[in-house]
């Protein structure tokens, strides 16, 4: 009969081994799949080194007689999605008919039933994922399929969605983009920039749109609204800013307009713009001296001569900036501040070192 | 940046002119060298802003092709330093970049760009953009 000794030494053995077997094969699984990794990376590699010259040549317009887009959409059924992320982030890159043809590759692969299907998906990373893939094919007909998304639970699918529509470059959207910005459900809007970019890549249909959004309850949008029509100003804007920036009341929003004046205004906005130059908010203030030196009129000099000297050293300096950049009257503004003991001495020497640098980068003697 | 004095000769072909493309983007810089290629030029390729001017100290091209955002220099930096050197400064410059908005198309042109091209792109109409920097039609 064995002594309770003996039974403890057996069954620690027995543990020693089985401890040793897991160990081995936990190794051997992680090599296996490192190696098999390794093994599918390289075989990808292999396709599309040679499928490249094709991929190239349909990328580039090269391909006349369509044998190169044939190549790419003849490929095994296995390996579609190997050449299909490819073909996608190409596709990402370039415009015009090479875009056409490489979206023709995917639609060959079914991409575009995947992504339909995909938009209805349980997973997130699906719905965006089959979103963008619907904008990179510029199928525009799929521009109504993607409105939804825009008022999607994700975040990150709101924001693919309204990526692809500015692929799609449908105008008829602009409305829904601008929804999004300020959503009734969720906490959080489709990020300002995102919404501009969209905006500024639709085409002409979404112009009144966007007009009309200056006049939003909800002052992000007006943000966004203005934002668009400094970044792509459309005819007939200026009196709509003019008229918009007089009833602002929210700091963001009044700074997307005094910038977008700054594009589209004139000789008649100096006295608004010289006053917001003034403005307690900043930011305001510094676009009005922004736009003050884009408009370039010679009378901006005498409206930024006096903010040199503002206590607020970036608006200061800012200021001293747009001076270098209105020629010579500028200039010797600032070369004048120069001889005094006043705070507008700083302002002037940085805005003068800084148009120094600037001009040997330009190669300007 | 020092040019060795005879470093255009070396390099200038009236038959094949060369371009000289910088960008991060493998994609891209194939997919530029190609249609080039495919156009008559004779391309050299790099994948930055510091072997952008490496490759400008080997040999002078006829045009750069610079993407602006690239890892260390970008090509806004490159470019500077074309402009203020005194064998580079009238070298032709084409801006390749997703940097699309009026301003930095404005800073792009104010740094000395000759050409602005934003991506997404066409790469025949990057070739034409070429082509009437150099006066051939094409």
């Amino acid at each position: 009969m064995a002594t309770p000794t003996v039974v403890s030494a057996q069954l620690l053995s027995w543990v020693l081994w089985v401890l040793v077997w897991a160990a081995a094969l936990l190794l051997a699984t992680v090599l296996g799949s490192r190696a098999g990794r390794q093994w599918r990376e390289r075989r990808d590699a292999k396709l599309l080194g040679e499928l490249r010259p094709a991929m190239l040549e349909v990328a580039s317009g090269e391909d006349d007689d369509a044998s190169a887009l044939r190549r790419l959409t003849a490929v095994p059924r296995r390996r579609v999605p190997v050449v299909d992320r490819a073909v996608s982030a190409m596709l990402s890159k370039v415009r015009g008919e090479p875009a056409r043809a490489l979206a023709r590759v995917l639609d060959a692969h079914g991409r575009a039933e995947w992504a339909i299907t995909g938009l209805s998906s349980h997973s997130a990373v699906r719905r965006a994922h089959a979103a963008w893939t619907l904008g990179l094919m510029r199928a525009r007909e799929s521009a109504p399929r993607l409105l939804p998304l825009l008022q999607d639970r994700s975040a990150d699918v709101v924001v693919a969605a309204a990526r692809a529509l500015a692929l799609l470059g449908d105008g008829s959207a602009a409305r829904a983009v601008l929804r999004a910005v300020a959503p009734r459900r969720r906490p959080r809007g489709l990020p300002s920039w995102v919404a501009v970019e969209s905006l500024c890549a639709f085409d002409d249909a979404a112009a009144p749109v966007i007009e009309e959004a200056t006049l939003h309850p909800d002052p992000a949008v007006r943000h966004v609204a203005a934002t668009v029509i400094g970044v792509r100003p459309v005819p007939g804007a200026a009196p709509v800013v003019r008229e918009r920036l007089a009833q602002e009341t929210d700091p963001r929003a009044l700074t997307a307009f005094v910038g977008a004046l700054g594009w589209v205004g004139g000789a008649q906005d100096l006295a608004v713009l010289s006053g917001l130059a003034r403005h307690r908010d900043e930011s305001v203030a510094l676009a009005a001296v922004e736009s003050l030196e884009r408009l370039g009129l010679p009378a901006s000099v005498a409206a930024l001569g006096p903010l040199v000297e503002d206590t607020r050293p970036r608006l200061a300096e800012r200021a001293a900036v747009a001076l270098t950049e209105l020629g010579p009257a500028g200039r010797e503004r600032l070369l004048g501040a120069l001889d005094g003991d006043t705070p507008a001495v700083h302002p002037a020497h940085y805005a003068l070192q800084l148009s120094a640098m600037r001009g040997a980068g330009r190669g300007v003697a | 940046m020092s040019i060795p004095p005879d470093t255009r000769s070396a390099l200038e072909s009236p038959e094949h002119p060369s371009v000289l493309v910088a960008d991060d983007d493998p994609d891209i810089r194939d997919l530029v060298v190609f249609k080039l290629q495919q156009a008559g030029y004779e391309v050299r390729a790099v994948e930055d802003g510091t072997a952008a001017l490496s490759a400008l100290e080997d040999g002078i091209p006829d045009v750069v092709v610079l993407d602006v955002m690239m890892p260390g220099l970008s090509g806004l930096d490159v470019l500077r330093q074309i402009r203020a050197t005194e064998a580079l400064k009238h070298l032709k410059v084409v801006l390749l970049t997703a940097r699309a908005r009026d301003t930095d198309v404005d800073d792009g042109y104010n740094t000395g760009a000759d050409e602005y091209v934003t991506k997404p792109f066409s790469p025949r109409e990057l070739v034409h953009r070429v082509n009437s920097l150099l006066g051939r039609g094409r």
